[in-house]
């Protein structure tokens, strides 16, 4: 099927399907041109609608960078929405780019970028609405190739089926190096196994099919069998030494259409060293690195006046620990201020100079104040690693209310390692005398003030200190849930959320699962599974059915949890922390022990063999 | 364009004010807001060759600032005619009463249904199936008052067609239904989709139809 074809088909399914602009295109800033002889024909998935992915700024980071070099035209395609898959499998429309409204078949290559679990369905999805066999070993010499990246590519085994390719590390070179590499082939002719072969040997290329997983008689991981001599024996992840150096869009694709997040964002650090210890992000992005200010504003401005963005914000894991966070925030504070633009500063720890910034910022409202204490005692946040303590909470809170401030949000995790009822105990009675404290200040204003408490069910992930650890069961997570939500209903002005055990459940099984989940996840999609993150579509029967068909139950592994030292299922990938530090870390949570900041003094994660760790120390 | 909904359009006019540096002003109040507004939004899926969007700025918004927030928005939209309004309470939606449309639905029609076609207006009542604002419910409605003109042939395989409907603040008549019950009335199987553009917006003056843009230079 050609362009115009598509095209026709699409005339005719828009003005029957919701939010039609989602599959036009056309937005400014996109890269929208005729395909060029001889280029390398590169298709930027996302598994999830238009609105979430077009908020991610990793895709637009890799857009602008392939578009940027002389050899590969990037293009982009999301998963559609539920009746426009039905309109397009009755009209007989494969999946299409929004650039050109080229089949995804007719690509070279094509990439999908791994942020969550439970988008994993989607891509089966995708690749089937696109025509393209799923399995990895059945497509052939002509078809694309299948590329994936992001955190969850660490344990791509879930996935090794279907793609050909895995990226672990930075992307902005990797990718690059990888389509040359299949720019290449393209010029010279040469085979799929020999391209295969070749990326290999680039930093944080993993090859599926070049291993073999091994297991003992009962199922349990033992080992990978390397297929391919010339395979590594680990594929260690890319690192970006200086993201100064690195590539970053200074014209983002500006949506026609409402998205999540609307607005300009500047990545103003790679890494965090505070160790939570079940933070992934945390290990997976070593070292710290930062952009230095002018960088920051340079591409903020920029950013801005190529959009017309209304809203600046700035994205790392904890924005107060850029080194120069002060000035910088006050250097942009002053240029939007000017320009009615609006900063919003996520993660930022709330100490005196938030609060006088928070003053300062015009038009905000002084709703939403979030913490994020992770535990309700200072013992269970002591075996996590989360350092923020009751005081710091308080002193913060005090200073909220006088200021005016009439809402706060509470994130917490249940199911944490060594967790007892008295934990539980701690959520509620943080909110308990939160309310009593904002009773207290705001005398006369009954009802002025309410807090939100939200708890999610934790998920051990691989690369983090709790990668051994289970997970609780489904029965233990109600249990919790019950126990929690009776303790909420007794207080007045305190809203309680938590999460579906189910799906946290599935995505402990995607997070620590080997090459056995494959299957899963095939039948998971057989039986009309898709769009797994969105309640409204989440589908349990089909879900149900394909644990069943696949032979995967409680016992797994990925829900029991691994003895130390066992062969872990996602090992092949080397993510630079090392297992010694995760280890002594796991064993310091049993205790208690915390570990301080790597500022004060590095703690010897093991990322510093690869490159040059800048951060440790610093406050010495 | 026709798949951006007003909503959208507005924000996008928004951006492109905010690239060539033209300031909005804010409502004073609890939730400041600016002051922009697109002119009696069009539903989704319509095309229009005459759309309005009234700002409050104190900045100069002259020819070449038109042509820079035209290089900003997306294909198929554009700024074609510049005007200075009076500062006023009351906004251009205000002032609009009716909005022509030209409308073409591609269909094979016999004989006796282009005849029919041409009975359409003699009813007495014309049933529309309107959206109950309370119930969401779709219920049936005599909308007869609200048609100022209306005219439709039979060309080529589609029924092709004027008129003018009611688009005023308070009562508004959409085109779609309207032309479904043409349809329906001719006993016209409608399998693709029916095209419909917004020609223009009116006000009235003393029983007088006039542009929306002119109203101003009546009115005040
Ligand atoms: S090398 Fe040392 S300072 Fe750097 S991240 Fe690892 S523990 Fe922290």
């Amino acid at each position: 099927m050609n362009c115009n074809e598509v095209q026709e088909k699409l005339d005719r399914i828009l003005p029957r399907v919701e939010k039609p602009a989602r599959y036009i295109g056309e937005e400014p800033n996109s890269v929208i041109r005729a395909p060029r002889e001889g280029e390398l024909r590169f298709a930027f998935c996302f598994p999830d609608s238009y609105e979430i992915g077009m908020s991610y700024l990793g895709m637009q980071i890799l857009y602008h960078g392939l578009n940027r070099t002389d050899f590969c035209y990037c293009e982009r395609a999301f998963a559609p929405g539920k009746d426009m898959i039905d309109e397009m499998r009755a009209e007989g429309l494969p999946l299409f780019t929004l650039e050109t409204k080229t089949p995804l078949s007719q690509f070279d290559m094509i990439g999908f970028t791994l942020q969550y679990e439970l988008c994993y369905t989607n891509i089966l999805l995708m690749l089937n609405l696109a025509g393209i066999p799923l399995n990895a070993k059945d497509r052939g010499e002509d078809d694309p190739i299948i590329v994936c990246g992001g955190p969850c590519a660490f344990n791509a085994e879930p996935l090794a089926d279907f793609f050909d390719i895995v990226l672990v590390g930075d992307g902005e070179l990797q990718l690059k190096e990888l389509a040359k590499l299949a720019h290449q082939r393209k010029t010279e002719g040469f085979s799929k196994e020999e391209l295969l072969l070749r990326a290999c040997k680039l930093p944080g290329v993993y090859i599926p099919s070049f291993y073999q997983p091994q297991y003992d008689e009962k199922g349990r991981y033992l080992r990978m069998h390397k297929l391919h001599p010339q395979a590594p024996d680990q594929v260690r992840k890319a690192i970006i030494d200086d993201i100064n150096e690195a590539e970053f869009p200074e014209e983002n694709i500006v949506p026609l259409i409402e998205v999540v997040h609307d607005r300009s964002v500047i990545e103003i650090m790679r890494g965090c060293s505070r160790g939570c210890r079940f933070c992934q992000a945390g290990m997976l992005y070593r070292p710290v690195r930062q952009r230095t200010p002018e960088k920051i504003a340079q591409l903020a401005q920029k950013q801005l006046e190529s959009s017309g963005n209304s809203e600046l914000s700035l994205l790392s894991l904890s924005t107060s620990d850029h080194t120069e966070f002060e000035p910088l925030v006050l250097q942009l504070m002053d240029y939007c201020g000017k320009r009615q633009i609006s900063l919003s500063l996520p993660s930022l720890r709330l100490d005196n100079f938030a609060f006088k910034i928070m003053d300062e910022m015009q038009g905000l409202r002084k709703t939403g104040l979030t913490f994020a204490p992770e535990a309700g005692t200072q013992r269970l946040r002591d075996v996590i690693n989360k350092n923020i303590t009751e005081a710091e909470i308080f002193t913060a809170l005090e200073k909220a209310i006088e200021l005016g401030w009439t809402s706060v949000k509470l994130y917490f995790m249940m199911g944490l390692p060594t967790e007892t009822d008295e934990d539980l105990d701690g959520i509620a009675d943080l909110a308990d005398r939160i309310m009593k404290l904002a009773a207290a200040k705001n005398q006369g204003f009954r009802g002025r003030f309410s807090v939100s408490v939200s708890v999610a069910n934790f998920v051990p992930k691989p690369y983090t200190p709790f990668q051994w650890v289970p997970q609780n069961t489904e029965a233990e997570f109600e249990r919790k849930h019950q126990y929690l939500a009776a303790k909420f209903k007794k207080l007045k002005g305190v809203t309680f959320h938590y999460h579906d055990s189910y799906t946290s459940r599935l995505e402990a099984i995607f997070a620590r699962g080997g090459r056995e989940c494959c299957e899963l996840l095939r039948i998971a999609y057989e039986n009309g599974c898709i769009f797994d993150a969105w309640t409204e579509f989440f589908n349990r029967q089909g879900w149900d059915l394909a644990l069943q068909q696949a032979g995967i139950d409680d016992s797994c592994l990925a829900l029991t949890g691994f003895a130390a030292g066992e062969p872990l299922p996602w090992e092949i990938i080397d993510c630079g922390v090392s297992e010694e530090f995760l280890l002594r870390e796991y064993n310091k949570s049993l205790q208690a022990q915390t570990t301080p900041d790597c500022r004060l003094g590095c703690n010897g994660c093991g990322i510093n063999r690869y490159t040059e760790c800048k951060w440790g120390n610093i406050y010495e | 364009m026709k798949y951006i909904s007003h909503l959208d359009l507005h924000r996008l006019f928004k951006r492109s004010l905010k690239k060539a540096g033209i300031r909005t002003d804010y409502s004073k109040g609890f939730n400041p807001h600016e002051i922009v507004n697109v002119v009696q939004p069009l539903s989704l899926g319509f095309e229009s060759s005459s759309e309005y969007f009234e700002l409050e700025t104190p900045d100069t918004v002259d020819r070449a600032v038109m042509e820079e927030l035209n290089r900003s928005l997306p294909m198929g939209i554009a700024f074609t005619y510049l005007k200075k309004l009076p500062l006023q309470k009351k906004n251009l939606s205000a002032y609009s009463e009716y909005a022509t449309y030209r409308f073409s639905v591609p269909a094979q029609l016999t004989e006796e249904q282009t005849r029919q076609l041409q009975s359409f207006m003699d009813q007495p009542q014309i049933m529309v199936l309107k959206r109950s604002k309370k119930t969401k419910e779709p219920v049936a409605k005599d909308v007869r008052s609200q048609i100022r003109s209306f005219q439709v042939s039979y060309e080529d395989g589609r029924i092709l067609g004027e008129c003018m409907l009611r688009c005023a603040s308070n009562e508004t008549l959409n085109p779609l239904p309207l032309v479904q019950a043409l349809c329906a009335y001719a006993c016209v199987e409608v399998c693709s989709s029916i095209a419909i553009r917004r020609l223009e917006l009116y006000g009235l003056k003393d029983g007088r139809l006039i542009s929306l843009p002119e109203i101003y230079d009546e009115v005040l």
